[in-house]
């Protein structure tokens, strides 16, 4: 096994890292190699940029009306075809 | 939004039961979520279909439900697997192969034959999210790179970096393993991060 990560290495790794998927060995490559290497900094400094930026998007997304007239329309259908399990007859 | 869902325990007996209060509330608690993920996997024009679909699926199954995970997950594993047999029917020719597909997460020219850096990521004009999100230009371009990923990988995007689901609980709902969960994650953030990365260089 080969000690140190490349860069194509570590953006592969990249979300693993994030996840705490890397086993501990990988991690310590991981860690290292981007301790000597800004453009592997760089890039995950923007990872986790652009992933921050992802959990920014549904809310700014606007809701409309159209989700609630969807409840109304899924209640109304659940409610015309009761469960198996339903006592009564 | 409003009350919190009880616990499966409660709640399921209740469903069983058919109690409409309480379906009212479990369609409430995961309608949103199961938009999104049909959105992500057959896109806007079916996934309020595949919504109404699988909770119709949800409530004929309710009674064969053992239990093995929670509520919440396996009502979303049926709308994922709704959903992509309404994929497979309306583009014949995608087979879950295609769903998963197979390209290394960023353009092999970026990178040497050694794997160092070639074509080293560009430097970015923003620190922050809101400076991101501040140009519509580059909004555009970011909603456009999430509309053009293979549906599996926009479904794992949207359920882990927009609706801040667990790795876990999202491979039981996509049916895939962990380690395939997490390169569909991958390959879908590096290419959001791709094209952020194009746009700075313009």
């Amino acid at each position: 096994m080969k000690i140190m990560p490349s860069c194509r290495d570590i953006t592969e790794q990249a979300s693993d890292y994030l996840e705490h998927a890397l086993s501990p060995w990988q991690r310590t490559g991981f860690r290292l190699h981007l301790l000597m290497c800004l453009y592997c900094r760089r890039h995950m400094k923007h990872l986790r940029l652009t992933i921050a930026t992802l959990h920014r998007l549904p809310e700014e997304t606007a809701q409309d009306d159209s989700e609630e007239k969807q409840l109304e329309a899924v209640l109304q259908a659940l409610r015309e075809a009761p469960p198996q399990g339903q006592t009564g007859d | 939004m409003s009350r919190p869902l009880p616990s499966d325990d409660e709640l399921i007996p209740r469903l069983l039961a058919g109690d409409e209060a309480a379906y009212a509330q479990l369609v409430h608690a995961y309608h949103g979520l199961m938009i999104h993920l049909a959105r992500a996997i057959v896109g806007d024009a079916f996934a309020d279909e595949v919504a109404q679909e699988a909770w119709m699926a949800v409530l004929r199954a309710l009674p064969r439900f053992e239990r093995r995970s929670s509520l919440k997950t396996w009502i979303l594993r049926i709308a994922s697997n709704t959903a992509k047999s309404r994929l497979r029917h309306e583009s014949r020719s995608v087979s879950l192969d295609a769903m998963l597909e197979d390209r290394p997460s960023l353009d092999p020219g970026r990178f040497r034959s050694d794997g160092h850096w070639a074509v080293p990521p560009p430097a970015w004009h923003a620190d922050t999210p809101d400076d991101l999100l501040a140009s519509r230009e580059l909004r555009a371009v970011v909603d456009g790179a999430i509309e053009a990923l293979p549906p599996m990988q926009r479904a794992a995007l949207t359920l882990r970096d927009m609706q801040n689901l667990d790795m876990p609980t999202i491979c039981k709902i996509l049916e895939v393993s962990e380690s395939n969960g997490r390169v569909l994650l991958h390959r879908a953030r590096s290419r959001i991060q791709a094209a952020i990365d194009e746009y700075q260089q313009r």
